[in-house]
């Protein structure tokens, strides 16, 4: 499958309207004959719709997941607009979904830490949001076999055993001793690893296929 | 006696003839462009070695040869955003290998896809964003921002920059240089840092390795270390006027750095904490079961 060479930078700013008239022309010129880029264009018009009524602050909500989609902000936004590559809508919004979560309940992990305190549903909800995002970005690098090579494969395992290693020893620790709040930063601070890790799996997948 | 001879002799041709093939698959590149001092910029190559250097043309010149699978070379776009990357003939398949020396606009803002390639850049004011699977990656010179992302490569910074963001799985990183905020993480690789200058915000994280941080941070600056299963060495100044909060769940703390007298324990295990000078900066330092290590360095 070949892919179009042309300038896709442009499509971002042609999307949300700042490019400049003389270069507008010309990609308007181009998206005639390239359905690929009218199909980026699109797609990026749909993510800008989905984001322009956000508010420009998150704050570490405990009910992320489920409203997490319709809630991106800012900074995933913009790593969007960044790499406007071969990703499917879904999976960006998957991915963009992961970023947006590290950086909520990473803001919720810390304020628990200074405070010194866990507070256990709380804890228990972070953990689970990572572990619905990190499953989800499983779910798909599984669901495209081909797009890790055999080496990144490995070395994609090796690593996810160490950080799951870490996660079952800093747990058994915390089940020792539930109050502590740097043992619970470090379980949540390895899930949040585990989710950064997959992540940048997929976009090698996405370089690699 | 001759039968030996005989399979010198074809060994030595067979040698030849493999060499002749592997050089008759090479293409040279060289392509140019104009472009704007401060032009997006962004290449893909998927394996081989790839040198971009900054210089003081408003051009972008691409040199080098194409191996195996690679058929082209690509540049495309306007003056203000330009593309250029290595084609392979099968889609999907085996990388092509290519090995590039390109040059750049001073402030160029570049994106590079680099797949298991090695990668060097000597940036002169612009921006580097460097992408990969594997292959080692090197960034120097003077940068607005670096970000450098792979999963398998070594990674090394020695740079001048406002930030720089790090990312390996299994990949040691050495950063040196003057930076206003540090952001570097690993797995399974260590990280070294050793700082130039001030910095205002340093976070270092790996999972089963040893971090070691040397510097000053700004007077309101923070750091924060963290690892699971290595070692955590900082060395900074003795002057440094800041609190301390320090966790060691396993061995516990080395301090030369502050008079023991000054070091509190709790509130829960393997936890210390303390505060030096007016206490404006903050470093959080956390590893399961290595031990911290405070050392005093040199004040400049």
């Amino acid at each position: 499958m070949t892919h179009c060479m042309a300038d896709k930078t442009r499509l971002d700013g042609f999307a949300d309207g700042t490019l400049p008239a003389t270069e507008r022309a010309a990609v308007t010129e181009h998206l005639t004959d390239c359905p690929e880029c009218r199909r980026e264009v699109a797609e990026l018009r749909a993510m800008l719709a989905a984001t322009r009524n956000l508010s420009r602050e998150i704050l570490p909500a405990r009910d992320l997941w489920s409203g997490i989609e319709g809630r991106l902000g800012a900074p995933a936004a913009r790593s969007i607009a960044r790499w406007p590559g071969t990703h499917s809508r879904g999976l960006r919004v998957i991915l963009a979904a992961a970023a947006a979560l590290i950086l909520m309940i990473t803001g919720g992990m810390l304020t628990t830490w200074w405070q010194q305190r866990v507070e256990p549903a709380a804890f228990a909800s972070d953990r689970a949001q990572y572990q619905e995002a990190a499953a989800r970005l499983a779910t798909d690098l599984a669901a495209n076999p081909a797009g890790l090579s055999e080496a990144t494969r490995r070395v994609l395992d090796r690593n996810l055993r160490i950080i799951d290693g870490a996660i079952r020893e800093a747990e058994e620790a915390l089940a020792e001793e539930p109050g502590n709040a740097a043992l619970a930063g470090m379980v949540l601070a390895r899930y949040e690893q585990r989710l950064e890790l997959l992540r940048r799996a997929t976009d090698a997948g996405r370089q690699e296929s | 006696m001759p039968l030996r001879a005989n399979v010198v002799r074809s060994l030595a041709l067979l040698a030849l003839a493999s060499n002749s093939t592997a050089l008759a698959a090479q293409h040279a590149v060289r392509e140019g462009r104009p472009a704007e001092r401060d032009a997006v910029i962004r290449l893909s190559i998927p394996a081989g070695f790839l040198r971009v250097t900054a210089w003081e043309r408003d051009s972008i010149d691409v040199r080098g040869r194409l191996d195996g699978l690679a058929t082209s070379f690509l540049l495309g776009g306007s003056m203000s955003s330009l593309k250029g990357g290595v084609r392979t003939a099968a889609a999907g398949g085996a990388a092509g290998s290519a090995d590039l020396d390109i040059h750049l606009p001073r402030d160029a803002r570049v994106r590079i896809q680099s797949g298991a390639a090695e990668v060097e850049v000597t940036a002169a004011g612009g921006t580097v964003e460097v992408s990969g699977t594997s292959g080692r990656i090197r960034i120097a010179g003077l940068a607005e921002w670096i970000t450098v992302e792979t999963l398998d490569g070594n990674i090394e910074l020695a740079a001048v920059a406002r930030e720089g963001t790090v990312r390996s799985a299994d990949g040691t990183v050495v950063v040196r240089g003057v930076l206003d905020a540090l952001d570097a993480s690993t797995v399974n690789g260590s990280l070294y840092v050793g700082m130039e200058g001030p910095i205002a915000r340093v976070r270092l994280e790996t999972v089963s390795s040893e971090i070691a941080f040397k510097g000053r941070l700004t007077r309101e600056g923070r750091l924060n270390a963290e690892t699971h299963g290595g070692d955590i060495e900082l060395r900074l100044p003795p002057s440094t006027g800041a609190s301390f909060h320090l966790v060691s769940y396993g061995p516990g703390i080395r301090n030369e750095m502050v008079a023991p007298a000054a070091v509190r324990a709790g509130p829960a295990k393997g936890e210390w904490s303390f505060t030096t000078g007016d206490g404006a900066a903050t470093i959080d330092v956390r590893t399961f079961k290595g031990r911290v290590v405070l050392l005093p360095k040199a004040e400049e």
